[in-house]
């Protein structure tokens, strides 16, 4: 197991920022760390890079305890802190050879090749002679993740890798992160959804310190999707009384006096016994549509106000 | 540790901070010590007294403005996230940025020895200038300077506004410097706690080895002073974790 966390705990003053969590990572897998804003993410990686002492429980790193072999766990991890702290005033490539040498790493005549590969990877090379306060914000987050990197770590830990990138960029970032999985494991927190269904294998969803859901991606989706939405447009007005004759309708949400969202079970029987109604009342069917419940939704009931 | 060291050095001499504090030193003293008045060209006396007087006063701003940075910029910026999430220690992080703002102030100091050449060559067979109590300045200014370097830095750790860093720092540079050596000077403590509380300060121990006679007791005390703020500001950066 390469990540491994056991009750651990964070209190500042009274506040139990961390409570007890629990969970474990294996190589090669990414987990997705989701939470609302001030839920414990960025303090539970804080204690993972050994920024801050845990309160109470242990966790480790490829086996090493961050408590008693903090300098050998920070070996192991790559590490980009939330809002991407950087020198400004360096340039790209001395940054990333300051990044090289604070990491231990005694091989100076490797590094030039390491710098070139770590700027390829995240894709700087047209960037790569500038200083890092003139790059814009997807860019630095670029160089952000290079030195996370640049020594090869075999675990990456990123703290909301992904905020404030346009379109483009997020797509290139999430790739890359996949591509990263192949060698490496990964803990990544965000609290965009889609993200997790595009890149994570596991979920851990953390509120008020405390985790509420612990999971594949797929089987949270699957938890909460035993009730199906149908879309419906019909060509003319329809009452609603007459949709609640047909019998696999549980409740009809009306959009407009053609338009409506129909909720039940079984989606496909639901979306045949539809058909046949239109066909049966001569009333063209115009749209029909299944909406599933995404992970937002399941994450907005662990999460919501209690 | 060297990875540290070699990133401060760069930012001290990439950017004008190396250059203007060195300017600033060795004009103010040069216009001091050859063209205002008192200077040594109008006493006739060979000697640098007023060198050894005016630059640790110069030193308690300027060391202080040359640290004020160094941790408060990093805390502030989260680049000290960056720093401490690295497999090096804290001391290791605090020793690289000491030694690389000693390096500055080595650099800033030397060039005052062309006061003393000067001076050697200006003054009459007769009346030489004072070698031994010269040299005893030199060494006692170099170690005073490197302790306002450990001041500097523990003000600079203990807060995240390069502002408060600088005025902590120089109000602590005083303190250390001149303030024991007046309070010791008040009329409760004549002829009982004075001669102790004046050895507090580094005042005594600036004078004592000025007068060319380098006693290891005095250099004990410099390095005990600068080992006493950087393991204060090794603590003031690990009080995250508290």
């Amino acid at each position: 197991m390469s990540i491994s966390v056991h009750n651990l705990s964070k209190t500042y003053g009274n506040q139990k920022a961390v409570d007890s969590i629990s969970f474990s990572v294996n190589k090669g897998e990414i987990l997705g760390f989701l939470g609302p804003n001030g839920a414990g993410k960025s303090t539970t990686m804080k204690m993972l890079t050994c920024y801050l002492p845990p309160s109470a429980g242990t966790a480790s790193v490829c086996g090493l305890d961050i408590i008693h072999q903090p300098i050998a766990v920070k070996q192991k991890i790559g590490y980009l802190p939330e809002n991407n702290p950087l020198y400004y005033d360096m340039y790209v490539k001395e940054f990333l050879e300051f990044a090289w040498h604070i990491n231990g790493m005694k091989t100076p005549n490797n590094s030039q090749q390491k710098i070139k590969n770590s700027i390829e990877l995240v894709g700087l090379q047209v960037e790569q002679h500038k200083k890092i306060g003139q790059l814009s914000k997807g860019y630095k987050q670029r160089v952000g993740l290079a030195q996370a990197l640049i020594h090869e770590p075999e675990v990456l830990i990123l703290d909301e890798p992904t905020s404030g990138l346009d379109p483009n960029q997020l797509a290139d970032i999430r790739q890359l992160i996949r591509n990263l999985a192949k060698e490496k494991t990964i803990i990544f927190s965000t609290h965009i959804m889609q993200e997790v269904q595009a890149v994570c294998d596991k979920v851990v969803i953390i509120n008020k310190g405390k985790i509420v859901a612990n999971d594949t991606a797929d089987n949270l989706q699957n938890m909460l999707s035993n009730e199906t939405l149908v879309e419906v447009e019909f060509e003319n007005a329809i009452a609603v009384d007459a949709l609640k004759e047909m019998p696999q309708i549980h409740a009809v949400e009306k959009i407009s006096d053609t338009h409506f969202v129909l909720h039940g079970k079984q989606s496909k029987l639901l979306r045949k016994a539809i058909f046949e109604f239109a066909v049966q009342k001569n009333n063209p069917l115009l749209l029909l549509k299944e909406e599933s419940k995404s992970l937002e939704e399941v994450f907005h009931q662990l999460t919501g106000k209690q | 540790m060297n990875a540290i060291l070699k990133k401060e050095i760069n930012l001290f001499f990439s950017s004008l901070i190396a250059y203007v504090s060195m300017a600033v030193f060795f004009i103010t003293l040069s216009l001091n010590l050859f063209i205002f008045q008192g200077n040594i060209l109008d006493s006739n006396y060979a000697t640098l007294d007023t060198f050894f007087t005016l630059a640790p006063w110069i030193l308690i701003f300027l060391i202080p403005a040359i640290t004020m940075r160094s941790f408060a910029d990093e805390k502030q910026n989260g680049t000290i996230e960056f720093l401490a999430t690295k497999p090096i220690t804290d001391l290791q992080i605090v020793m690289g940025k000491y030694i690389a703002a000693l390096i500055l102030w080595t650099f800033t100091f030397l060039p005052t020895f062309i006061y003393f050449i000067c001076v050697q060559k200006l003054s009459l067979e007769d009346a030489p200038i004072d070698s031994g109590a010269t040299y005893g300045s030199y060494i006692g200014l170099y170690f005073l300077g490197a302790v306002f370097v450990s001041i500097g830095l523990f003000a600079s750790a203990i807060t995240n506004n390069q502002i408060v860093a600088f005025l902590v720092g120089v109000f602590l540079c005083y303190l250390m410097y001149d303030a024991f050596y007046r309070i010791s000077s008040l009329p409760i403590f004549q002829g009982q706690l004075d001669y102790y509380i004046q050895a507090i300060g580094l005042n005594a121990h600036y004078d004592s080895i000025s007068r060319g006679v380098v006693d290891t007791r005095d250099i004990v005390y410099f390095l005990s002073v600068i080992a006493l703020f950087i393991i204060g500001t090794r603590t003031a950066l690990e009080s995250r974790k508290w």
